[in-house]
């Protein structure tokens, strides 16, 4: 057996310690959802100077009527971005949510009742609440473990159906921070995914997308 | 980007030893960083991977980062002997197990990342003499425990035999 330094050895093992590809798609994932800045790859080389002139010569160029046309759609564009830019926040936690769904692990507190799971999660900052819109008589409660939602301490309540499946519901402060998040449901990652603001806490249920 | 998620994951893993919790501690960093319109660096990210374990570990109640107050340890000799026989990755991943975070941290930032002493006293806000002697201390200790499963290791060899 061949001798070899330390740090070599070390760096063979961390080397293969690498996140799963579902993770790492659903992570670049959440890139798309950020304005470009953000990513640091920005290369606005061009003077302000320069760029008058241009469109200065642009202006004076016989396709002056394109061009105000152009400029009316952008405005149109801007002004949709403006509106929906709430979306960004819905994006992220349906993200999030969908990305602690499917990692599928297992219950850190394997209770049936809210009341045994609210005694144990005793490090949330709220008390663990039944939402009116989830039936209870139809799903059957299998534990809970903390996760997290924007950062924020979360809990994932892990339900299962009269069919067998799986549907893991959240719940958090309803932060100032979440006051831009629209309510509603949208289908991310083969789940669909409810959020609703209810009595000061925010609830995500994902289910699979096969169920109504 | 991809090889900055896999960074990220690494460091995760080198504080937590743990391949959930390094998945959900780069998660939650890399959604902060996206969040707050951070810059998407290597030292931004393990910054926001470092702060999210110490907070976890505050709210779990664990002490895992020990005070590093002890005295530098100025008169020790380098140990020049830093080969070693390892039969097999699962040795080092046990004898890595029994580290505390920190030691695993400084190893993998000075081993794999190339940090300097000064830029891992940046990261976790210890001094840079700390810094140096807990790099050298981790070595040892982690060699310490190699050596001992090495033993093990022999030692069922020859009752196979």
């Amino acid at each position: 057996m061949q001798k070899e330094r330390l740090s070599e050895h070390l760096r063979r093992y961390y080397e293969e310690q690498q996140p799963s590809e579902k993770q790492m798609e659903q992570l670049l994932e959440m890139v798309e959802t950020i304005p470009p800045e953000a990513t640091g790859n920005n290369n606005h080389s061009t003077g302000s100077a320069s760029i008058v002139e241009w469109l200065m010569r642009v202006w004076r160029g016989p396709a002056r009527p394109l061009w105000l046309a152009s400029l009316f759609a952008l405005g149109l564009f801007i002004s949709a971005s403006l509106i929906t830019n709430s979306g960004d926040i819905t994006q992220l936690v349906v993200q999030e949510i969908s990305l602690n769904h499917n990692k599928r692990l297992s219950v850190e507190f394997p209770v049936e009742t809210y009341a045994e799971l609210s005694q144990q999660m005793n490090k949330l900052d709220f008390m663990l609440r039944p939402s009116a819109r989830v039936d209870g008589s139809r799903y059957q409660l299998l534990g809970g473990r903390y996760c997290s939602i924007q950062g924020r301490l979360a809990a994932q309540l892990k339900f299962q159906d009269e069919a067998g499946e799986i549907h893991t519901l959240y719940q958090t402060l309803h932060t100032e921070a979440l006051t831009e998040l629209e309510e509603g449901r949208v289908q991310q990652n083969g789940l669909n995914i409810t959020l609703w603001n209810e009595a000061g806490l925010l609830y995500g249920l994902a289910s699979p997308v096969s169920l109504p | 980007m991809r090889e900055l998620l896999r960074r990220g994951y690494r460091y995760a893993f080198s504080l937590t030893h743990d391949k959930t919790r390094a998945e959900d501690l780069l998660q939650d960093a890399w959604v902060s960083t996206l969040k707050t319109g951070g810059v998407l660096r290597r030292a931004y990210l393990f910054s926001a991977i470092r702060s999210r374990f110490l907070d976890s570990c505050r709210r779990a109640q664990l002490v895992v980062f020990e005070s590093l107050d002890e005295k530098v340890d100025a008169g020790q000799q380098h140990t020049p002997a830093d080969e070693i026989v390892l039969a097999n990755l699962q040795m080092l991943e046990r004898s890595l197990s029994t580290l505390r975070p920190i030691e695993r941290e400084v190893l993998l930032l000075s081993d794999l990342e190339g940090y300097t002493a000064q830029e891992i006293s940046e990261l976790t806000g210890h001094p840079r003499g700390t810094v140096l002697s807990l790099i050298h201390r981790s070595r040892r200790r982690l060699k310490h425990y190699l050596c001992i499963l090495g033993e093990e290791v022999q030692n069922a060899e020859r009752a196979v035999e």
